[in-house]
């Protein structure tokens, strides 16, 4: 037995291939057989595997006297371009200047400990952190290249404010001035209702923190969004219907307890990498365990993963009812922890998907007994859900067996997949029912765990509350006794904050287009690459139907829309807190200088808030920490205990409730979460009762499906290589040079269908826009998309994707669903 | 038996760098960045990246030695984590102005039969014949006592008090 490394040449591009059991007798054959296929052109045995292999060497270079075509080995490219290093000034790691400080990441969720080098306030190298249990020393290429997004040569080095149409370079206090002259002026027109403010997951909490008060207490409105609601709402509402609080039960720790880990539509290898690698090393360590991965298209998890089940878009609300009911069916709930933990309930169905302005939704809810939940799931037979999904019955019976085996442990993971999605919530709740079903759940190894994508998605979106309906610590707009919690904090009049909730993130832009804002301010994100149906939103803008002011580092299609650039400071050229997927805040000091003129963000909201009369909302000197043990006392006794800054200051992060100095790992379990009352195994306090609850939700179609007209499903995402719109990853060469653009996958057999080859231009077209774009088919592409659908990342701002997607979103969590819509392909 | 040294020569003539060297400073960041990939790997392939950096292997084309280099960290299995293709094109837009910094210069002893001290980062490498082997890293002294395995118990780090290359243990 032996591997063999085949050099396979097929319309002058060469691939590697292995192939594993390779036995030398019939290497020939194999290779007449590759090549009779029709799937190369030539093909060149390079190297085989000497450890495994039982020949001798004198052997497989007879065998072998074949033309060598060492691409394999081949310096190519990258290798020749001259050394950045060899031209610069050299500094040396070895240098007694370079100071070492710890971060966090800036990219995803995960967020990886970053050990930073800097040597006279510039960043010279990174290294994994060895001390941070999040990635024990390693990293993703992402993380490895961080030091570069902080110097492209294009960086914002001074304010920018639109004149004559065009942007020109001005003084911060003409800028500043402007910004708030132009607000007094808005809120005298149209009142506060008239002013918005969006920012993102990539904010630090202290940002995010400022942000609120500025816009609560400053402005009086509740427009204030992050794009998280694009990224996670469907998972906090998930949440929060299930269990009364936010946020996953578990650790990561997680990761090296459990047996089996079940993928919902969540490709982990590409989007929380090294988790994945947490994942497959406890694999190699542990045989038995396995990594099932749900999903849509096949991609690199899909590769990885023990067993790989495609599904059709929209049909994983059937899968889960399906194992629900099979758990039911085959006696496997744990009825001690149902009847002890649980509640049964059904809400409204035929819900809709919000494609209208001004869409209304209100929330209903019934009790229901075990037995009426129990007929509800029976519908979700193995053949009904055969027809609606394409899972076969007998891989579904091996969902319900990883579920509802009481001896073996399951972590259901997801992100996206689930979260965009016009039926997100629902989906939420039913990964969450299917461990409550069998008592899987707030105990080591056994957890429903929702990741985010960004890296204080949780931290400051969800914690501090920067969405339109949100306090601080978990409080409610609309509840009067949160609304004077807060602003008693803040020492602001009784009645400051607004009792109405805000626009959320698709009503916002919509509001935009229809006149209603008039001014906005926009801070760590770039809505005109990631809005769905884009192409509304940016004529709105581009007919400047807004003061736009837009905080950037980089100039990207958002800056180029606004009225006020701000330059802004990145990553360590500021301080700030994150707060990751399992609920570790992470502090980091401002140790590199920022370029030009750049600032950072909170200091933008405390100058405009002082030009504003605000000086009450931000005072002390030091705004990062003050702010940060300002916003902490608004999370003690409420379940979300934020550590103190000296102790985050200190350490690498703590997983909050952190109380008496301790950290929490399984929340709700009793012994480990100081929120449990004494003597209760397990107590989903945030429910009255202590019960959580366990929904009956149904399969329903998506808005938009493929037909004659547009007979494609499409669905987009990212890849490992860009963080989201590309804007600081599309500036650093290594992640650029092995991603450069933006692609359509296609799946082989449609491609010849369409009469469409591999890096052919194509012509995307929906109900809402066009595209052109290169398809990506066969082995050199990212993924493979099954039959009747096509996968496109939008991570290319000169290929806007979102002119094509759908605004339909989730009607409980307001989240869009960039997952599924309807389009045609055709060649140019 | 673990490695072995495979030479074979070919009619194929290289491309790529005239001058046969090393590849990597140039596949690197900086000094303890992962090197991309100098070669065209299968996207979506069932990640056998170690049938060639397993055990590591040299070519000789015409003289010009090649080597894949057998991996410094086994025990990570996820090898596109970190290592990516690159497709030779640099950024979307302007140019990067960062400057990685470099491995310290190395080797200096305290007296001539003294041994050498390590003048790079340890972190990701825990196989020191990975480069330092026959089949090592082409500008990586090769170690002339391969077979005496407790490297670390002669050779230390440059520096250690100052921790100023290596992240503070
Ligand atoms: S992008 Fe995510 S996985 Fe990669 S280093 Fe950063 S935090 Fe870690």
């Amino acid at each position: 037995m032996a591997l063999v490394s085949l050099i396979i040449t097929k319309e002058g591009k060469e691939s590697v291939r292995v192939l594993e059991g390779g036995d030398l007798e019939t290497l020939d054959a194999q290779i007449e057989a590759i090549k009779a296929s029709g799937e190369a052109d030539d093909v060149k045995p390079v190297f085989m595997s000497i450890e495994r292999a039982d020949f001798s060497r004198r052997e497989f270079l007879k065998r072998t006297a074949y033309t060598f075509a060492a691409a394999l080995i081949l310096p190519t490219f990258s290798s020749c371009a001259p050394s950045l290093q060899q031209s610069a000034e050299k500094i040396l790691l070895s240098d007694p200047t370079v100071k070492w400080n710890k971060s966090t990441c800036r990219f995803c969720g995960v967020g990886c400990g970053v050990m930073v080098a800097t040597k006279a306030g510039t960043v010279v190298a990174v290294a994994g952190d060895e001390k941070n249990p999040v990635n024990k020393g390693l990293l993703c290429v992402k993380g490895y290249h961080l030091p570069s997004i902080l110097y492209g040569s294009d960086r914002l080095k001074k304010p920018l404010v639109r004149k004559n149409g065009e942007l020109v370079e001005t003084s911060w206090d003409e800028a500043l001035s402007l910004v708030a002259s132009k607000l007094s002026e808005t809120l005298q027109t149209k009142g506060p209702r008239g002013v918005a403010f969006y920012g993102s997951g990539q904010w630090t909490i202290q940002e995010g923190y400022a942000a609120s008060k500025f816009m609560r207490a400053g402005v009086k409105s509740n427009h204030l969004e992050a794009n998280a609601r694009l990224c996670m709402a469907s998972a906090v509402v998930g949440f929060l219907l299930s269990f009364g609080k936010d946020e996953p039960m578990g650790p990561y720790d997680d990761i090296e307890k459990t047996d089996n880990y079940v993928l919902w539509g969540n490709n982990m290898a590409e989007m929380h990498p090294v988790l994945f690698s947490r994942m497959l090393e406890r694999r190699k360590k542990a045989s038995h365990v396995k990594i099932v991965d749900l999903s849509t298209r096949t991609t690199r998890t899909s590769q990885a993963s023990d067993l790989h089940i495609l599904f059709k878009p929209q049909s994983d609300l059937a899968i889960a009812n399906g194992i629900a009911n099979l758990l039911i069916e085959k006696n496997k709930i744990d009825k001690d922890f149902v009847s002890k933990h649980c509640n049964f309930s059904a809400g409204k169905e035929d819900i809709g998907y919000g494609l209208e302005d001004k869409f209304a939704f209100k929330k209903e809810s019934r009790k229901l007994s075990f037995e009426e939940y129990a007929a509800y799931v029976a519908e979700y037979t193995p053949q009904r859900v055969e027809e609606i999904s394409g899972v076969s019955p007998k891989n579904l019976a091996t969902l319900a067996e990883i579920y509802g085996d009481p001896n073996s442990g399951v972590v259901s993971f997801w992100c996206m997949g689930v979260n965009q999605h016009t039926r997100g919530t629902w989906m939420n709740n039913l990964i969450n029912n299917l461990h409550l079903l069998t008592g899987k759940i707030s105990k080591p190894g056994n957890n429903p765990f929702s990741l985010t994508g960004q890296p204080s998605a949780c931290g400051t979106v969800r914690e501090v509350g920067t969405l339109a309906h949100a306090l601080p610590g978990g409080r409610k707009v609309t509840v009067p006794d949160h609304r004077a919690d807060v602003e008693k904090a803040w020492n602001v009049e009784e009645g400051t904050i607004p009792d109405w909730v805000g626009y959320h993130t698709v009503e916002m832009f919509r509001a935009v287009d229809r006149g209603e804002i008039g001014w906005m301010w926009i801070q760590t994100t770039n809505p005109m690459v990631s809005m769905p149906k884009l192409g509304r939103y940016l004529k709105a803008m581009e007919d400047r139907k807004t003061f736009l002011v837009v905080s950037e580092v980089y100039p990207t299609p958002t800056s180029a829309v606004a009225d006020v650039v701000f330059p802004t400071n990145l990553w360590v050229e500021k301080e700030g807190c994150f707060g990751n997927s399992e609920r570790r805040t992470q502090q980091w000091d401002a140790i590199a200088t920022p370029p030009g003129e750049a600032k950072s963000d909170l200091w933008q909201i405390i100058e405009v808030a002082k030009r504003m009369g605000w000086h009450h909302l931000f005072e002390g000197n030091h705004p990062e920490e003050d702010l940060y043990e300002e916003y902490r006392q608004l999370t003690l006794g409420r379940g979300k205990d934020v550590a103190p800054y000296e102790t985050l200051k200190k350490t690498r992060g703590m997983r909050w409730p952190v109380v008496d100095g301790k950290e929490t790992l399984y929340r709700y379990r009793g012994g480990e979460d100081p929120y449990v009352p004494d003597g209760e195994d397990v107590y989903f306090y945030g429910k009255p009762d202590g019960k959580a609850v366990i929904w009956a939700r149904p399969w329903e179609p998506a808005p938009e499906i493929p037909d004659e007209d547009y007979p494609l499903w499409l669905c987009t995402g990212r890849v490992l290589e860009h963080w989201h719109t590309g804007s600081m990853t599309r500036r650093v060469p290594e992640l650029h040079g092995a991603m450069p653009k933006g692609f359509i996958e296609i799946h082989p057999e449609d491609a010849t269908l369409l009469g469409i080859q591999d890096g052919q231009e194509v012509r995307l077209t929906s109900r809402r826009g066009e595209i052109t774009l290169p398809a990506s088919i066969g082995e050199t592409a990212r993924g493979t998309p099954p039959m009747g659908s096509v996968f496109v990342p939008f991570f290319d701002e000169s290929k806007l994707v979102n002119l094509v997607t759908l605004d339909s979103f989730c009607p409980l969590s307001k989240e869009p669903d960039y997952k599924k819509c309807a389009v045609r392909v055709e060649a140019v | 038996m673990r490695r072995i040294f495979l030479v074979v020569t070919t009619t194929l003539l290289l491309g790529g760098c005239g001058d046969g060297g090393d590849p990597r400073p140039g596949t690197r960041a900086y000094a303890g960045a992962p090197p991309t990939i100098p070669h065209q790997v299968e996207s979506l392939g069932r990640g056998n990246c170690l049938g060639c950096h397993g055990a590591g292997l040299e070519v000789s084309l015409d003289g010009d030695k090649q080597r894949g280099p057998e991996t410094p960290h086994p025990n990570q299995l996820s090898c596109r984590q970190c290592h990516v293709v690159s497709s030779g094109e640099s950024v979307a837009f302007g140019h990067t102005i960062f400057q990685g910094a470099l491995p310290g210069k190395g080797g200096n002893r305290s007296h001539p039969i003294a041994p050498p001290l390590i003048p790079h980062p340890l972190q990701n490498r825990k196989e020191c014949l990975s480069c330092h082997g026959d089949l090592g890293d082409l500008k990586a002294p090769t170690s002339s006592h391969q077979d005496r395995l407790s490297c670390s118990q002669c050779h230390i780090p440059l520096n250690p008090e100052l921790g100023a290359w290596l992240p503070p243990k």
